[in-house]
């Protein structure tokens, strides 16, 4: 066949004659200097790199929807196995990094956090899981924290058992407990149905994608009527990136954020909190967990600004009463003889109330020294 | 399933494989499997609502053409209509009727309907319904022949790579490529392949990572800690996040037509370098505004009678074209403001402009440096038109919206702009990919400038590069709590 004809015999236009005689040299030179950047970016970039602000969510552990009706607690590693459990708000998600608590020789750590978690309620929530020894996130905005509703639930009904469930049992168990809702809303079971099918395939999706990223679960939750609304426009998941690369610190971003929380909470549920709290640590203690309390780093204003409504003496006090050690990182000594200003790094915060992925690892060394007596703590 | 999950990619891959392997008849019916496949993944429940519209509509588009009587073929075109726009209506508008009716009975001291039924919208209902409508309505004005069989119509309604999210592909552009299969050549296969990268890379690297901060930005309202500069660079994230999702869509959609040996219409040709509001729409979701144009637009009248029909055409248009994208109030105001856009461009363009077309392009390419920069002066003025209007697309209400214009625009007057942000502004680097897509694609227009292999070589490799590096990553963003 001639080269200047279609396969119909037609002739060529000028573009497709180019386009013929460009073949697949296009592709293959795509791939060729495609594979040239990766090698060049693994080569001179990777290492180069700063690190990230915030530290990457390794840890591909089930997420634990603590049920029913009390959550969302979250869970890191095998909390029903855990030798070692962390337990907090959302500075123990961040401050703590597993993998330094790993490599500093304590392999059965796990961790289990909530938003703006109220001790009062996580502690009882958790009694009957089998650790050993336990570090407690003491601060103020833990202390009868403004909670989100369903945790506000619980405040009303007995503090359950800690239920360990698997993301598939989670599930199940939330769209049970949705389903009847809806239907009892006036909505109809097939409608009901369909939506929560639905939902449930796109949680599955989203979540596993996300390794488990707790984000991905509460976005789904809290947005999941207005999902289906705008499904039609909304066609592609979200995938996370790097975006650790465009964090940056900024110690102030939270100031406003903290001083609403902690205006919320009057100083009758602050008592109300000690009170329970106390009762908790003891009851811990008297099962014979090792426990600690822990004030983690924040901002020096954060810190200034949490002092202005409770002091440090009661938080001490709290520890004393519970005849715990109560570890304050601050300004205590953090080695024998070392205060925070003679490090020159410190510990950075990224917003003012959770440490940058650097200082949470170092910040987590010395913790796990500090619980072991093999500093001052 | 959508099209950046690993099930989409092997159901792709043995579509693809059956596509050209097995004879045309059984390929065609094996990418209506994997058609119905890809969409009862989404949900099984809808399954029978796609059904019901394509089986309707094939009928009624039979029976139009059978027909010579007026009357029965009128009738059997209101049954199309009536049935697709009364779906369309229930699943998409009912519940945001119910809503208002809802809203308007509580006002008035009445009691109030129930809202809570009708609300769970089928995934790609407004797609393949304006397409399904299309075939009917264009049989009806004699412009289409009926499709040969249910199969291929069945096929053209739902072929998985437009279902769900575009571009709107019209029956005479779809249904005659099911008639012969077109050879696949390394043009072809290339072409799609790079457009498959080009919208996974302005999907996934671009939109996905602009969002947490839209999400943060619009978060900073409650806290008071928003300036204007925050404003700003949520106008520009939004601007280039919309685009970047809807076009990264629309290039996947395309390019895996492509790898089938399909040819799907344009979706979005570079609308940021449009000149006004009219052009923007010639630009934007082009396969929209076309089938507006021609189903809404023209029979209202479109420019043949008189300049304030014109006028009304193109109001209602818009706000076809705003609520079509939801139901919502928002949605709502969206259209009414690109119509007061596209009536006052019009109006400006008859009486100070000759009259010209909106899209001069590409007769009248820039003469000197006092054409180019009222060019560029033209195109700051649309953007900064089309980007505030982005709002109503993320603001959860129509107050919202004010505020945030508010803070933006009287905000550096009464508490200063706050510099600074743009200094640790990080997320520029993600828009910069697409100002460079469209500063090329205007040099490419204006000054005839041809695009060479090697252009698209370079450009494949950055982001196949740029892809690979975000698939390396495995981090998770909690920037939801910040507490």
């Amino acid at each position: 066949m001639d080269v200047n004809t279609t396969r119909t015999g037609e002739p060529m236009s000028a573009v497709e004659r180019v386009r013929r005689r460009e073949g697949w040299m296009p592709l293959v030179a795509t791939v060729v200097l495609a594979v040239l950047g990766l090698a060049g970016w693994q080569a001179f970039a990777v290492g180069r790199i700063p690190e990230p602000v915030m530290h990457p969510n390794r840890f591909d552990g089930v997420i634990y929807w603590v049920g029913p009706r009390l959550g969302p607690f979250y869970a890191k590693q095998d909390v029903d196995s855990a030798d070692l459990m962390f337990v907090g708000d959302s500075r123990v998600y961040d401050d703590i990094d597993l993998d330094q608590v790993r490599i500093a020789g304590e392999p059965g750590a796990g961790l289990i956090w909530g938003p703006n978690a109220d001790l009062s309620i996580l502690l009882p929530a958790v009694e009957r899981l089998p650790m050993t020894r336990m570090v407690v996130a003491l601060s103020p905005s833990t202390l009868g924290a403004k909670t989100n509703p369903v945790m506000r639930a619980s405040l009303v009904e007995p503090p359950p058992e800690f239920d360990s469930l698997s993301l598939e049992s989670a599930l199940s168990l939330w769209t049970a407990d949705e389903r009847g809702r809806l239907i009892d809303e006036g909505y109809s079971p097939l409608v009901v149905d369909t939506h929560l099918s639905r939902f449930r395939k796109v949680l599955r999706e989203t979540t596993l994608r996300g390794h488990g990223s707790t984000r991905e679960l509460d976005r789904h939750v809290r947005e999941r009527l207005n999902y289906f609304r705008t499904s039609n426009v909304r066609t592609l998941a979200t995938r996370r990136w790097h975006r650790e690369w465009f964090e940056k610190v900024d110690p102030d971003r939270l100031v406003i954020a903290t001083r609403n929380t902690l205006d919320e909470i009057t100083d009758e549920q602050r008592d109300r909190a000690e009170a329970t709290i106390v009762a908790s640590l003891r009851d811990f203690v008297g099962r014979g967990i090792e426990v600690h309390c822990v004030r983690f780093p924040v901002s020096p204003t954060i810190l200034e600004l949490e002092r202005e409504y409770v002091s440090d003496e009661r938080l001490r006090a709290i520890a004393e009463a519970a005849g715990v050690p109560f570890h304050e990182f601050h300004e205590r000594g953090l080695a024998k003889g070392e205060t925070l200003a003679d490090r020159p790094d410190g510990f950075e915060t990224r917003d003012g109330s959770h440490l940058t992925w650097p200082a949470s690892r170092r910040f987590t060394r010395l913790l796990v020294e500090t619980i072991r007596g093999e500093r001052d703590g | 399933m959508s099209f950046d999950s690993g099930t989409f990619w092997v159901l792709f891959g043995i579509s693809w494989l059956l596509w050209w392997r097995l004879p045309f008849s059984w390929a065609k019916t094996t990418a209506l499997c994997a058609s119905l496949i890809f969409y009862a993944w989404w949900s099984p429940f809808y399954l029978p609502l796609i059904l019901i519209s394509a089986t309707v509509d094939y009928w009624a588009g039979g029976r139009i053409h059978a027909t010579e009587n007026p009357a029965a073929r009128t009738r059997w075109l209101l049954l199309s209509l009536a049935t697709n726009l009364g779906l369309l209506g229930y699943f998409k508008y009912g519940h945001f009727a119910l809503e208002n009716l809802d809203a308007i009975a509580s006002a008035m001291g009445m009691e109030g309907v129930n809202s809570a039924v009708p609300w769970v919208i089928p995934v790609g209902i407004s797609f393949y319904t304006f397409q399904t409508l299309s075939y009917t309505i264009d049989i009806y004005r004699g412009r289409l022949a009926p499709a040969d069989s249910f199969r291929d119509f069945f096929l053209f309604v739902a072929f998985f790579p437009q279902l769900v999210a575009g571009p709107i592909v019209r029956a005479q552009e779809l249904l005659p490529q099911f008639v012969r299969r077109s050879p696949p050549s390394p043009w072809r296969v290339q072409n799609g392949l790079y457009l498959i990268v080009w919208g996974l890379f302005t999907k996934i690297v671009v939109a996905d990572n602009l969002a947490p901060e839209i999400d943060r930005i619009f978060a900073l309202f409650p806290s008071g800690q928003a300036t204007p500069a925050h404003m700003w660079l949520g106008l520009i994230y939004l601007g280039v996040l919309v685009f970047a999702d809807f076009a990264g869509y629309s290039a996947l959609a395309i390019g895996l037509a492509c790898l089938l040996g399909m040819r799907f219409p344009r979706n979005f040709l570079y609308p940021y370098i449009a000149r006004g509001p009219q052009e923007f729409w010639l630009r934007w979701h082009i396969t929209l505004s076309s089938w507006l144009r021609d189903y809404v637009y023209i029979p209202l009248g479109g420019s043949k009678r008189g300049e304030g029909r014109q006028y009304f055409a193109m109001m209602i248009t818009m706000v076809a074209a705003g609520v079509w994208h939801g139901a919502a109030w928002p949605f709502f105001m969206f259209g009414v403001y690109h119509g007061l856009g596209v009536v006052v461009n019009r109006f400006w363009n008859l009486r100070f402009a000759g009259g010209r077309h909106p899209r001069g392009w590409p007769f009248d390419r820039p003469k000197g440096a006092a054409m180019l920069t009222g060019r560029l002066g033209k195109i700051f003025l649309l953007n900064l038109f089309i980007h505030t209007n982005w709002v109503f697309f993320r603001a959860p209400d129509i107050p919202t919206v004010f505020e945030y214009w508010h803070l933006a625009y009287i905000g550096p007057f009464q508490q200063g702009m706050g510099w600074e942000v743009f200094g640790e502004a990080r997320h520029l680097l993600l828009v910069l990919p697409v100002v460079l897509m469209h500063s090329t694609q205007a040099i490419r227009e204006w000054y005839g400038w041809r695009e060479r292999p090697w252009h698209r070589v370079i450009a494949a490799a950055f982001m196949i590069v740029a892809l690979v590096v975000v698939r390396r990553s495995d981090t998770a963003d909690f920037f939801y709590f910040q507490f």
